[in-house]
């Protein structure tokens, strides 16, 4: 089969539509590569932010704990209005932290008295502009 | 004038000229490119050195959380912490035990044993401390200064190659229980 083409002395150049067809192409490429690397960056910083919101959320467990222990305080000072949100935390930049305690019965689900279960919420922020949440539990008892 | 290059079916080939065009705008484009690749090359090799320090520091804050957690009570004074003496980089407990920092180098010895190097390349280590109540009390403390400790608040910080990484937790002394109410 013969090919249609162009005469031998005459190279075609790129057509409208082909520089076009390229032009759009790029366009879509180039940004979707753009956004898979800060993806990839926002991803790899996501076990860093969960160990420094991990710690911190012990932080404030262990000081309820001991809130608990304590000779002035005791198991009546273990209340929500006694651990207010903290917006910031000096030197960690976007991470924030509350407190939520709840009574409950001896199978610690429903509510009743003799068991507080306080449950600290650390965020930080997360892929694309989200806010992640980690949440660390822990039992106190009036006994 | 145009010359051109002609092979035996008659296409031309690309003129002097033509390279030269084409070779200087790849090197513009390519420079901007390369650019933009180096930093993201450069931005993981950070995410690696933080996410590798992070695991570092972790491993470390488990062990000193759970040594500090666990210190035994005074023998003579059941429910009060046994600490010897107790400084922002230094505690000494339990008699013969001691987690402290070393040049750049966290160390603990526990019961007169074997000192282990916990963590290497740190960059600050501190240890607050605070009493039953939650108030702090100013290091250095010794003797019975230190029976009114509670909790141990610890941050540790790690460098290496420009990037820094902070812990910090808070541990309540266990020994102390069982005086709430």
């Amino acid at each position: 089969m013969m090919r249609a083409c162009c005469p031998p002395t005459h190279a075609r150049a790129f057509s409208l539509i082909e520089a076009i067809i390229a032009i759009v192409i790029l366009s879509v490429a180039v940004p979707a590569m753009f956004w898979a690397i800060r993806d990839a960056a926002e991803r790899r910083a996501e076990p860093v932010m969960l160990a420094r919101a991990r710690w911190l959320a012990a932080e404030r467990l262990e000081d309820a704990i001991a809130d608990r222990h304590s000779a002035t305080r005791g198991y009546a000072y273990v209340h929500t209005s006694n651990y207010p949100a903290e917006a910031g935390i000096a030197g960690f930049a976007g991470i924030s932290r509350q407190v939520a305690i709840a009574d409950r019965g001896p199978d610690l689900v429903t509510a009743g008295a003799g068991y507080k279960v306080i449950t600290v919420t650390v965020s930080y922020p997360g892929l694309r502009g989200t806010t992640r949440t980690f949440d660390l539990a822990g039992v106190v008892t009036d006994y | 004038m145009r010359e051109y290059t002609s092979n035996s079916r008659g296409r031309r080939g690309f003129t002097l000229v033509e390279a030269v065009a084409t070779m200087s705008i790849l090197a513009v484009v390519s420079a901007s490119a390369s650019r933009i690749i180096f930093a993201a090359a450069d931005a993981y090799a950070a995410d690696v050195t933080r996410a590798e320090l992070t695991a570092d520091l972790s491993t470390a804050l488990e062990r000193i959380t759970a040594e500090v957690r666990s210190l035994p009570s005074r023998p003579a004074s059941p429910g009060t912490p046994w600490i010897d003496s107790a400084s922002a980089t230094t505690l000494n407990f339990g008699g013969a035990s001691t987690l402290t920092l070393n040049g750049s180098e966290l160390r603990l010895t526990i019961g007169g044993g074997a000192t282990r190097v916990l963590l290497k390349d740190v960059a600050a280590f501190t240890l607050a401390y605070f009493d039953e109540a939650n108030a702090g009390l100013t290091p250095p403390l010794s003797g019975s200064a230190c029976d009114a400790i509670r909790r141990v608040q610890v941050t540790v910080a790690r460098t290496r190659a420009g990037t820094m990484e902070t812990l910090r937790t808070r541990v309540y002394l266990r020994a102390g229980m069982g005086a709430g109410s």
